[in-house]
C-alpha cells in the first residue's frame, strides 16, 4: 500500500493541480404536490407504479399481498428514483429478493434532484459505515439485441405508495 | 495497420452476421444517447464539470487514495495494492482460498477482465458465475466480452438462442418465439430462472467499481439488472477490484458523474440501480486497488488526460471501425477508440503500441465524449510515440523522405512524375497497389503536369 501512495506521489511530483470547481447547487425545495406529480410521472417511464394513500393501513391495502412493504427514505422528483439506506445486506433482501417490490413514503421523503439526495446522504456515509441503494423502476435488461426486458434478475414489479400525512398532524 | 493487425480487423469485418449486429446494437445505442444528451439543456456545462472533476482527482490523486484508504479501514473495510495483474489475480484468490470460498459470484468488471481474474479461478478448479446477462452469455460462449457496457453485442439473438439450447439454459425441445424482440425476452426471462438459486446462495461476490468516493470510502457501483445487488449482499464476504483512477473526491460529485455516465451509456435518465456501499455490507469488504502501469501513465499529463474515462462506452459505439469490425479485434478488454489508448498504455505486449493505427480519425468519439477527452488527439500522439521508439506500424516516414528527395531539385521532381505517369497504369493492372484499390479508387495522374500546362498555355486566364 505504502509503495502504492509512493508511486503515486513520484508520478505527480511537479504535476499542475486545478481546482476542484464548487459542486452544483442542490435545487430549491418545491411544492410537495409538484414534486410528488414529477415523481409519479417519472417512475411510470421507468415502468414502476406510483400510488397515493391517505394512510397507511389504506397505502398497505393499495400495495396487495405478498412481501410486507419497504420504506423509502427519500423519493428523487428528477428521476423517479426511491432512495433506501440498509443496516445490513439482509435486511436490503426485502426490495430485491421478490416478485413485487413495494415502498411506502411520506412527502417528506420528496427531494426534487440528485444533488439534494446526495447532500442528505453525506452525513450518514461520513459517519461510518453505511449502505444506500437508489432504485429507479423494476430490474431490466437489455443485453440481448438492444430488447428492453424486465424484469432481469430483480424485481418485476415496483410500486411506490405516498402516504399522505393526516391533516393536523 | 501492420500486418496483423490488418489481418484481425479484415478478417472480421467481411463477417456480414457480425456487421449486422454491431450495426443494429450500436445504432440503437447512439440514438438513445443522443437522445439523452440532447434533453438535458445544460449537458455541454455537465460534460465541462465532468472533465474538471476528473482531472482535479487525477492531479491529487496521492491525496485522495490515501483518504480513500483511510475511510475505508475506518469503516472495517480492508484495502489491498496490486502492482500488476499477477498480484491482482493472488490477492483476490487468495482471499477466496481463505474464506473457503467456492461458490463465487462476479457481475461485470472491466478491472476483472484486464488481469483474467476468471482463469486464475479456473487453475484453481472452480468458475466465478457471471450474473450479468451479457457476460453469462460470453461465459457460456467460452469468449472475451466485446464491449465495455454490453458484453454479448456482437451476438445476434438465435446465436444466443442455440448457445442457451447447446448449454441447457434452455430445456431441449423448448420453443422459443421466433420474433426478435419475443426471441430476446424469452432468453433474459431464462437466463432469470436459471440463475435465480444460485444469485441466493453464494460464498463471496467480486465485484468492480464505477467510482470510488475518497471522502466517505464509498464503492458505488452503478447497473439494471440486479445482479450486483445479489453479488454484493448474498455471500458474506466481498471483494472489489477496481483501478486507482476510479477515486472521486465527494458524494457531491456523482450528481455530476451519474448521469454523463448512465445518458451516455445507456441513454437513460437515471440507472436501474445505484449501490452505495461504505464499508461491509455484510460480514467483510476487501478493496484491491489495481495500478497495473497507470501510475506510470498519471507522470505524463497526456497520458493522465486519458484515466479521465469513466467507461461509458459512447466511444465504441458511434467509432466506424468499431462499428465495422467489433471489440474482440483488439485483443484486449479495452476496444473501441479509448482501447486504442488505454491499451497500450496498460499492456507490455509490443503489438499493442499499434492500435492508435485501428482508427481513421473522424472524430466522432472525441465528440460523444463525456469528460470530453480529446481521443482523436491522444491516438496522434500515441501513433508519434510508437513511431519514434520504432515501430514498425507506419511507412509514413519513409514515403516522406523519398519525397522530401524528389522535391529538392526540379530535375529530379519532373522525372519522378514522368515515370510515375508512364508507370502507373501498369502498376495498377498488375495489382501492385490491390490493398488500396480495393476499397478505394487511385485516380490516375492528370495526362500533362502543372508545369506543362504553365509552359505550354501560359498563365490561365483571369
Ligand atoms: S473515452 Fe469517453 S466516451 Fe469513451 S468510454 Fe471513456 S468516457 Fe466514455
Amino acid at each position: 500500500m505504502d509503495r502504492l501512495l509512493a508511486d503515486v506521489r513520484r508520478a505527480l511530483a511537479g504535476a499542475d493541480r486545478p481546482e476542484l470547481p464548487p459542486a452544483p447547487p442542490p435545487a430549491a425545495g418545491g411544492d410537495p404536490a409538484l414534486l410528488a406529480e414529477r415523481f409519479g410521472t417519472e417512475l411510470s417511464r421507468a415502468g414502476g407504479r406510483f400510488l397515493v394513500a391517505a394512510s397507511e393501513a389504506e397505502a398497505r391495502a393499495a400495495a396487495g399481498p405478498g412481501a410486507p412493504p419497504d420504506r423509502a427514505d427519500l423519493l428523487i422528483a428528477e428521476t423517479g428514483t426511491v432512495v433506501r439506506s440498509y443496516a445490513s445486506a439482509r435486511e436490503s433482501r426485502v426490495s430485491l429478493w421478490d416478485e413485487r417490490c413495494v415502498f411506502l413514503a411520506t412527502s417528506e421523503a420528496l427531494v426534487p434532484d440528485l444533488a439534494t439526495a446526495l447532500a442528505r446522504l453525506a452525513p450518514i456515509h461520513r459517519a461510518g459505515r453505511a449502505y444506500t441503494v437508489f432504485v429507479t423502476g423494476p430490474s431490466r435488461t437489455a443485453d440481448i439485441e438492444k430488447v428492453l426486458v424486465i424484469p432481469a434478475h430483480g424485481p418485476r414489479e415496483l410500486v411506490v405508495v405516498l402516504v399522505r400525512a393526516p391533516a393536523g398532524c | 495497420m501492420t500486418d496483423p493487425l490488418r489481418r484481425e480487423f479484415g478478417s472480421r469485418a467481411k463477417d456480414p452476421v457480425l456487421r449486422r449486429n454491431l450495426l443494429r446494437a450500436t445504432d440503437t445505442s447512439n440514438a438513445h444517447r443522443a437522445a439523452a444528451a440532447a434533453e438535458r439543456a445544460d449537458w455541454e456545462e455537465l460534460r465541462s464539470r465532468g472533465a474538471a472533476i476528473r482531472d482535479h482527482t487525477l492531479a491529487r490523486l496521492d491525496d485522495y487514495l490515501a483518504e480513500f484508504i483511510r475511510s475505508v479501514e475506518a469503516r472495517g473495510g480492508r484495502v489491498h495494492a496490486a502492482r500488476d495483474a499477477p498480484a491482482a489475480r493472488r490477492i483476490v484468490t487468495g482471499i477466496a482460498r481463505r474464506k473457503g470460498a467456492t461458490r463465487i459470484l462476479k457481475s461485470k468488471s472491466m478491472a476483472t477482465e484486464e488481469v483474467e481474474l476468471n482463469r486464475a479461478f479456473e487453475r484453481l478448479g472452480f468458475e466465478p458465475l457471471e450474473t450479468d446477462l451479457g457476460e453469462y452469455i460470453v461465459q457460456l460462449a467460452g469468449e472475451a466480452p466485446s464491449h465495455i457496457t454490453a458484453p454479448a453485442l456482437h451476438r445476434s439473438a438465435e446465436e444466443i438462442r442455440d448457445l442457451f439450447l447447446a448449454r441447457g439454459v434452455l430445456p431441449p425441445g423448448d420453443r422459443p418465439p421466433a420474433d426478435r424482440a419475443g426471441l430476446a425476452r424469452w432468453l433474459s426471462l431464462a437466463a432469470r430462472r436459471h440463475l435465480a438459486p444460485r444469485l441466493r446462495e453464494a460464498d463471496l461476490g467480486i465485484t468492480g467499481a464505477n467510482f470510488l468516493v475518497a471522502e466517505t470510502g464509498t464503492v458505488v457501483l452503478v447497473e439494471n439488472e440486479g445482479n450486483i445487488r445479489f453479488t454484493t449482499t448474498t455471500p458474506p464476504a466481498q471483494v472489489v477490484l477496481a483501478g486507482v483512477e476510479k477515486i472521486v473526491p465527494r458524494l457531491a460529485d456523482l450528481a455530476v458523474l451519474l448521469p454523463l455516465l448512465v445518458r451516455s451509456a445507456t441513454g437513460q435518465r437515471f440507472p436501474g440501480t445505484v449501490s452505495l456501499i461504505s464499508g461491509p455490507v455484510s460480514e467483510s469488504l476487501d478493496i484491491v486497488l489495481l495500478d497495473n502501469r497507470r501510475t506510470a501513465a498519471l507522470a505524463d499529463p497526456g497520458d493522465r488526460e486519458i484515466l479521465r474515462c469513466i467507461r461509458c462506452g459512447a466511444c465504441l459505439n458511434v467509432c466506424p471501425v468499431y462499428r465495422t469490425a467489433g471489440g474482440h479485434a483488439w485483443g484486449s478488454p479495452y476496444p473501441g477508440p479509448i482501447g486504442s489508448l488505454l491499451t497500450p498504455l496498460l499492456s507490455t505486449r509490443d503489438a499493442d503500441r499499434a492500435l492508435p493505427h485501428a482508427s481513421s480519425l473522424c472524430g466522432a468519439c472525441s465528440e460523444v465524449c463525456p469528460v470530453r477527452i480529446p481521443i482523436v488527439d491522444h491516438l496522434l500522439r500515441l501513433r508519434a510515440r510508437a513511431a519514434a521508439a520504432g515501430s514498425p506500424a507506419s511507412p509514413g516516414p519513409l514515403a516522406i523522405r523519398v519525397f522530401s528527395y524528389l522535391a529538392r531539385d526540379p530535375r529530379r521532381y519532373e522525372r519522378a512524375t514522368w515515370l510515375l505517369r508512364r508507370f502507373w497504369g501498369i502498376a495498377l493492372r498488375a495489382g501492385l497497389m490491390k490493398r488500396w484499390t480495393r476499397y478505394r479508387d487511385a485516380p490516375s495522374p492528370a495526362a500533362r503536369t502543372f508545369r506543362e500546362l504553365w509552359r505550354d498555355d501560359g498563365p490561365p486566364a483571369r
